[in-house]
């Protein structure tokens, strides 16, 4: 079996002849089957469709013809973006037999660039809910301890990434959804700037809120794939016409000069992080300083008003939008997320109105705190990941969580990985860029990752 | 939020729940007044919302 690889490595092998994309495919069937069933990261496999469209990437890489770097790339799509003809079921009873006729479109671009789709990821029910445990399938597991929390809801992508089942995939992040499982997962996943990658064919839980993005085990991975899925879509009313620039030929130029703005706040007093995670953070700061950035603290509006703004915003719209099967079929959504949906009943067009005006508030702020520097650095994470068993049913509502103010915003934002805690578990940091500028944002995770040794260490899942 | 405007709220949903249905969301409304009461503070009257409308809809 050929070792864990990266996208940019498996294309490398590729071009050089040295591995075909049959070898590496079979080589994901395999440690799928020899492990997923205590991960629980797919809830449905394509195997004969894979086999089919890696013999034909193969092809194409024999002739010369290959698409580029992404031809033959294994990947796994979360189970709420629309696959043509393979079932799509939002990890819900709901549509537990629902087979969509057309591709979302990031599914289309990403088929387009010559991607295999290996099958479709678990999600926390509807995006939303999660872990649950009375859903039509289990929830899946952190890779590093089966026993512990993947976050969510990209459950499925932060776990299947992380054991080796695919090199990559999507996710889709409304209040942290790629980043939370892409911390503590140990992996990379950004959630782009809103209005950059199609939403079309992507089961909605919070119009104003949902973004699309890619989880990969590496920036330079994430780059590759964003690529592919980054574009104007006239299908989106929130797609935004503009040219996309190459994010992966600048990735490596480096960090000098950057100026990175610490929300220390946020993690140090707002939601107080462990210690691990503090200490992740700080000597990734040092990294950054050592590589010519400097660093100023940053001083926002307190966690919770984001939180406020941002939770009030997504469950008002997540129940507009679910309003006839919470209706109809209340008891067939798994209880955490229907009664999460449920408290949309409590908020008045009033409020509705009143956080879409805070959160105009809140993104001038952001704009104002980032005239004078270059990214934005807080946790992505209080901690590292719990036991599955141990998460409150209430928690994104009890806790303000370090994600969701660059929901509010539509900032771009990554999740990396910082080191590891006391249990062994990963630690993460979050960085976060102006609008449309991910092609720093990328190039500063990228610089980060190359100066540490983190991505060099993987789940050991045999 | 009393418990008469609780009910009221529901009912209004239409929302078919159950008595425990009932009782953890009451539990949790809680939590959802202490967000209604961080976004509804004052502001000046011409603050406007994050809201992007388009005369010229772009399908």
């Amino acid at each position: 079996m050929t070792p864990q690889l990266t996208i940019a490595e498996a294309s490398r092998l590729f071009a050089a002849r040295k591995l075909s994309p049959v070898e590496l495919m079979q080589d994901c069937f395999r440690r799928i089957r020899a492990t997923d069933d205590r991960l629980n990261s797919f809830l449905l496999l394509t195997e004969e469709r894979a086999m089919a469209d890696a013999s034909a990437s193969e092809q194409r890489w024999s002739s010369g013809q290959a698409r580029g770097r992404l031809d033959g790339i294994p990947i796994g799509h979360k189970d709420i973006y629309n696959t043509a003809g393979i079932r799509t079921t939002a990890h819900s009873r709901i549509l537990e037999h629902n087979v969509p006729t057309e591709d979302a479109l990031s599914v289309r671009k990403l088929a387009d660039a010559g991607t295999v789709l290996i099958g479709k990821l678990a999600t926390h029910e509807f995006a939303m809910g999660g872990p649950s445990f009375d859903l039509p399938w289990p929830p899946a597991r952190n890779p590093w301890n089966p026993d512990h929390f993947t976050a969510g809801s990209s459950s499925g992508t932060g776990a299947a990434v992380a054991a080796g089942f695919v090199l990559g995939g999507t996710g889709s992040d409304t209040g942290g959804s790629i980043r939370l499982p892409a911390a503590l997962c140990g992996i990379t996943g950004i959630k782009p700037t809103y209005g950059l990658v199609s939403r079309r064919g992507v089961l909605p839980l919070s119009f104003t809120l949902d973004h699309a993005g890619p989880m990969a085990w590496t920036a330079e991975d994430c780059a590759l794939l964003l690529q592919a899925m980054a574009g104007h879509d006239p299908g989106d009313p929130a797609s935004v016409d503009r040219p996309i620039p190459d994010f992966t030929s600048g990735i490596g130029d480096g960090t000098k000069g950057l100026r990175v703005g610490l929300i220390r706040h946020f993690h140090e007093t707002d939601n107080v992080a462990s210690a691990a995670t503090r200490a992740g953070i700080e000597n990734s700061l040092a990294v950054l300083r050592e590589l010519g950035a400097t660093v100023t603290d940053v001083t926002l509006s307190p966690l919770v008003e984001y939180h406020a703004c941002g939770i009030l915003i997504l469950i008002t719209e997540a129940y507009a939008i679910h309003k006839p099967w919470l209706t109809t079929r209340f008891y067939d959504y798994g209880e955490l997320v229907r009664d999460r949906f449920a408290l949309g009943a409590l908020v008045s067009g009033e409020h509705y109105v009143q956080a879409l005006r805070r959160r105009r508030e809140l993104c001038l702020e952001m704009t104002a705190a980032m005239a004078d520097v270059d990214v934005l650095v807080t946790a992505a994470q209080p901690a590292e990941a719990p036991q599955i068993r141990a998460v409150p049913k209430w928690a994104t509502l009890e806790k303000p969580g370090f994600t969701i103010p660059f929901n509010v915003t539509g900032y771009p934002a990554m999740s990396v990985c910082t080191g590891f805690g006391e249990g062994g578990l990963p630690v993460a940091m979050q960085i976060v860029a102006r609008p449309f500028c991910e092609p720093l944002l990328l190039r500063t995770a990228h610089a980060l990752e190359r100066a540490t040794p983190w991505r060099d260490k993987r789940p050991d899942v045999s | 939020m009393t418990d008469n405007e609780f009910e009221a709220a529901i009912s209004r949903s239409g929302l078919q729940l159950r008595p425990e249905t009932m009782a953890e969301l009451r539990r949790a409304s809680a939590n959802i007044e202490s967000l209604i009461a961080r976004v509804t503070r004052d502001k000046p009257v011409e603050a406007e919302p994050a809201v992007v409308f388009y005369p010229e809809q772009r399908t």
